[in-house]
């Protein structure tokens, strides 16, 4: 183990056989090392897997194996590109959207959000508070509008919840099948672009669900570089499911607009990929994977792979969005928030905003889609025209991350490059937007 | 999905021994879907690497054929798949085994 290196080991006898012996010690194993040009771990290894190979071949006997026509059928599907790019699209398609837009942050969001909180839980602790706590600060800080029950918990069980949910069940499904490394292998060419390695698509399409959970899930990355990159993306350029919704939603009668909001920010994802992997120390990203045949997936391994991730979320994400609530409370009590949305007020405007869409921006920061439901308002009252819109739309999806995804990669990243990525998405969420609306006003491409 | 257990018989350090014939090798790169080749040595600088392909089996002697060479490149090795990128690629040196060998003597599978 000294001559593998192993650190601890190393520790280990410097502690016990003081340092004179140690570096009499370490100086054999280097004088060994230097005489091969391999790493002695690595040779080591090779013998012990020599010896292991020998013991298996006196111990077993291999027959031929087959291979049955499905599985070959199933890996033409999933390997050959012709073919498995279009099935990524499809399982893209069916799981991510269908399952998880569609059904996940639709139908469950919509019977937890409007039937269970919005009919039963908001009114039962609204009515209760307001017969029981006297202090009008108090009653604000669990119930009403945001309250830590009432938006907290009502945000974090009804609204992220079934989203994360759905997408982990799926998840889980293309685990236990075997074909996410074929998703990755598949994905690995676009997202070398970028500086990340296909192992990132998994976090990235997280993203697309819920920015704080996905954030977290950057550890499953290879590299410090790479886990950066990936905190960079989700935190600027990937809108979450919540937000994603609202500008849908917003910009579905005005293809024209959706589609110069979706490249605007196709553009930004690339360029600050692009960036980031240039600019940013460290080794380039290598991509190498086992790819396991493909099998029918075992509900029970389903199940539990499904529950190892919803408990992160429980006890990681869930008291971020309940602290979220509890941040807003104070916000609004000490006035800050005033001060804040006064401030909000001039690049607001620069970007040739109404100065109303200020709140827009701020509460935006505390849920995502709160800030796009502040714009839809907005643009429902006829105070945007169509180009303020997806002027809007974009600073809005670019700006800084919510306010749990930022304290998510604070706990991650550590505390500088939480502050340098919002900083950074800040300056380009205005900047972008201040470019677009000049070039939107000077050509009058949308009216 | 073949030439598993049986190209464990050539294990390790050939090659690397004098006096043996020497042979052409190139980076397993270099083979063509469904070519077979022989890792001669991983010339990677990373010990990290090293050490996972050693944990996938793939080590010098491992007989090897490529699957897919486009986005990435996949082989099988003994019973194992495995998915690199192009430049794990360009850094695993293999013999040929396909063209080199088998075809000469007329051996079937």
């Amino acid at each position: 183990m000294l001559l593998s290196g192993a650190r601890d080991v190393h520790a280990l006898v410097r502690r016990t056989e003081g340092r004179e012996c140690y570096e009499r010690i370490r100086r054999t194993v280097e004088r060994a090392a230097s005489r091969y040009d391999m790493p002695l771990s690595y040779l080591i290894g090779l013998e012990r897997q020599e010896r292991a190979d020998l013991i298996v071949r006196r111990v077993t006997t291999t027959g031929l194996r087959r291979v049955s026509r499905a599985a070959r059928a199933l890996d033409f599907l999933t390997l050959f590109p012709p073919a498995a790019i279009p099935l990524l699209l499809l399982v893209l398609y069916f799981g991510l959207y269908r399952f998880v837009g569609v059904f996940g942050a639709g139908t469950v969001v919509d019977f937890l959000e409007r039937r269970l909180f919005g009919k039963v839980v908001n009114p039962v602790v609204n009515a209760f508070v307001t017969r029981h706590i006297d202090s009008v600060a108090l009653r604000e800080l669990v119930a009403g509008e945001y309250g830590v029950i009432t938006l907290g918990l009502r945000y974090s069980v009804a609204i992220v919840l079934p989203i994360v949910g759905t997408f982990f069940l799926m998840f889980s499904v293309l685990e236990d099948t075997g074909y996410l490394p074929r998703l990755a292998l598949m994905a690995d060419r676009a997202f070398k672009l970028i500086g990340l390695s296909g192992r990132a698509v998994i976090p990235i399409t997280l993203g697309f669900g819920c920015g704080t959970m996905a954030t977290m899930v950057t550890r499953t990355l290879e590299t410090r570089r790479e886990r950066t990159i990936a905190t960079v993306l989700l935190a600027l350029a990937v809108p979450c499911s919540a937000q994603l919704g609202v500008i849908l939603g917003m910009l579905a009668t005005r293809p024209r607009a959706l589609l110069l909001w979706a490249g605007v920010v196709g553009a930004a994802f690339l360029a600050a990929g692009r960036a980031s992997s240039r600019f940013l120390p460290g080794e380039r990203p290598v991509f190498y994977m086992e790819v396991p045949p493909l099998r029918v997936p075992v509900v029970s391994n389903v199940l539990a792979k499904t529950f190892t991730r919803m408990k992160w979320y429980f006890v990681e994400v869930m008291p971020l969005f309940m602290g979220a609530s509890l941040v807003i409370w104070i916000g609004r009590m000490t006035g800050l928030f005033q001060l804040v949305l006064k401030g909000l007020e001039v690049p607001v405007k620069l970007i040739g905003l109404p100065p109303e869409a200020a709140f827009a921006f701020l509460f935006g920061f505390f849920r995502r889609d709160y800030g796009a439901a502040g714009l839809y308002d907005l643009a429902r009252a006829g105070k945007l025209t169509a180009s303020q819109l997806v002027v809007a739309s974009v600073a809005l999806t670019l700006f800084v991350p919510c306010v749990a995804q930022f304290a998510m990669m604070w706990k991650e990243r550590g505390w500088r490059a939480a502050l340098a990525i919002t900083g950074v998405a800040l300056a380009v969420a205005f900047a972008s937007g201040y470019v677009l609306n000049l070039i939107l006003t000077g050509t009058g491409a949308l009216p | 999905m073949n030439g598993g257990s049986g190209a464990r018989i050539f294990r390790a350090r050939r090659g690397t021994i004098s006096g043996e014939r020497p042979r052409p090798t190139c980076p397993l790169a270099a083979l063509r879907v469904g070519e077979r080749g022989r890792v001669v040595r991983v010339k990677s600088a990373s010990t990290p690497l090293l050490q996972k392909l050693l944990a996938m089996a793939v080590l010098p002697g491992s007989e090897v054929r490529v699957d897919l060479n486009f986005p990435a490149f996949v082989f099988e090795v003994g019973n194992t798949r495995v998915a690199v990128d192009r430049a794990i690629a360009e850094q695993i040196e293999v013999e040929r085994v396909t063209c080199v060998e088998e075809r000469p003597r007329g051996v079937k599978g």
